[in-house]
């Protein structure tokens, strides 16, 4: 190569904004057009519109550039294998909450006093809607048809803020905040972990997410109707220790709005909402072999970590949320983050298929 | 079903089904293929290039210095032939399908 002219320094600043890679493999070769289109054109350095171009190319090139550097080994198998639990853990709350929070054999649900919002129908909150999608999403995995699962399971997980929303612009009863947070995320990582696979795989999927969430539902339903029989220990409720089905005085402490607030569900979410969590950060922890690149990854997660619940929740409700937001909080932002690195790990495995432009090239 | 491909792309790989092109050749034949309608810029040129080469439907044929730069030619593949030649049945099937529509309206109207 000549000296660098004056011209020519202008259009090899340019080059700068590329990867060092993509620079010595094509920079001269870029270079060398740039001159001659300004040759034709009569000028001596670059126009804004092809500066741009330049511009633009070049993050591309950078993008392109982390992508193929990502190890997605482990965030891919975390999805596959929480996704089937998620599915199964979040219909097993459904169906538990509708049990004990909605309808209690024998027992009429009010709510009264607590949040001075209508019932919804028969029921004492809006929470039977969410369920019956959740229920119907584990109704078709079930019977093999994951993609109507996927459906519904989408559905659900717009569904829950949906709810939140709409019962209480509308005064109507909804379960906690809390939890129907911890079921959109449920729901989020059941559809994208669900796999899509050939008809055999899915059959046993569907064996396997059945066979789980009737063991667990059992499990927690006899828990609880345990707990239901037994006087209640170190509860802070004074002289009311034990359900009595006669008096409704106790009711409201035990079922339905005291299953949610008190007795049952709060720890159910507080156990299985950092599952989830340690879960993914398993996955997540093998792409820290390549630390810079997780972290522009991460990045991207990191709006969802603002999502904080705890604000949003002043958008509805009169008082603050306690303490259990922070821990939903940090679900969204792992949820995020691992989403992030899954959609960026695709799109790499998916050009991985073809030849390099480096190595063509 | 054969993927839509966008015309400067579609213009490249028809500037070069005959023979190999420089990065300036290739702006030039672009430029007069479309009637001046598609005028690359050198980094919409690399971009386009580097998902050709990436997609293996173009590939680096030699390379020259001239006058002090580098000059790099490419070249159309195989696969790159195959692609180029469905995108034409699929624009001819377009038209086909557009003309044959036409005449309908003109028939009816």
């Amino acid at each position: 190569m000549s000296a660098t002219s004056p011209a020519e320094a202008a259009f090899r600043r340019l080059l700068r904004a590329y990867p060092r890679s993509w620079r010595t493999a094509h920079g001269e070769a870029l270079l060398g057009v740039m001159l001659d289109v300004a040759d034709a054109d009569g000028r001596d350095r670059p126009t804004a519109r092809e500066g741009t171009a330049v511009v633009r190319h070049a993050l591309s090139t950078w993008a392109n550039a982390a992508s193929d550097r990502l190890d997605r080994s482990g965030v891919v198998p975390s999805f596959a294998g929480i996704g089937p639990a998620a599915l199964a853990l979040g219909t097993t709350l459904a169906a538990v909450s509708f049990l004990f929070g909605e309808w209690f054999p024998g027992v009429p649900l009010t709510w009264a006093g607590d949040f001075h919002a209508a019932p919804f129908g028969p029921f004492p909150s809006a929470g039977p809607l969410l369920y019956a999608v959740w229920l119907l999403a584990f109704g078709a995995v079930v019977a093999g048809a994951v993609g109507t699962g996927r459906l519904l399971l989408a559905l659900a997980a717009v569904g829950a803020p949906v709810l939140l929303t709409v019962c209480d612009r509308a005064g109507v009863a909804r379960p906690p905040l809390l939890f129907l947070y911890t079921m959109a995320l449920f729901a989020v990582v059941a559809l994208v972990g669900l796999p899509r696979q050939d008809g055999a795989t899915r059959r046993r999927l569907g064996a396997v997410v059945g066979g789980a969430t009737a063991a667990v539902t059992a499990l927690l339903t006899a828990v609880t109707a345990l707990g239901l029989a037994l006087p209640a220990w170190d509860f802070p409720l004074g002289s009311v220790t034990r359900l009595d089905v006669r008096d409704p005085g106790t009711v409201d402490f035990f079922v339905g709005l005291g299953f949610y607030r008190y007795f049952g569900l709060g720890t159910i979410t507080l156990l299985a909402t950092p599952v989830v969590i340690g879960w993914l950060l398993v996955g997540l922890a093998t792409v820290w072999r390549r630390p810079a690149r997780a972290l522009a990854a991460g990045l991207l997660g990191v709006p969802a970590v603002f999502v904080d619940p705890g604000t949003l929740s002043k958008l509805w409700l009169p008082g603050p949320l306690d303490g259990e937001g922070t821990l939903l909080t940090l679900a969204l932002g792992v949820l995020s983050v691992a989403l992030s690195l899954l959609v960026v790990g695709v799109r790499t495995a998916r050009a991985g298929a073809a030849p390099s432009p480096g190595a063509a090239a | 079903m054969v993927t839509e491909m966008r015309d400067p792309t579609v213009y490249l790989l028809t500037a070069l089904s005959s023979g190999p092109r420089h990065g300036y050749a290739l702006i030039t034949e672009v430029a007069d293929l479309s009637d001046g309608r598609v005028r690359l810029r050198p980094g919409t040129l690399y971009g386009a290039l580097d998902r050709l080469l990436s997609d293996g439907h173009v590939a680096v044929s030699r390379e020259e210095i001239v006058d002090g730069r580098l000059r790099r030619y490419y070249e159309l593949t195989p696969d790159g032939a195959t692609v180029l030649a469905e995108q034409a049945a699929r624009l001819r099937r377009l038209a086909e399908s557009t003309t044959a529509a036409l005449r309908l309206r003109g028939a009816t109207a």
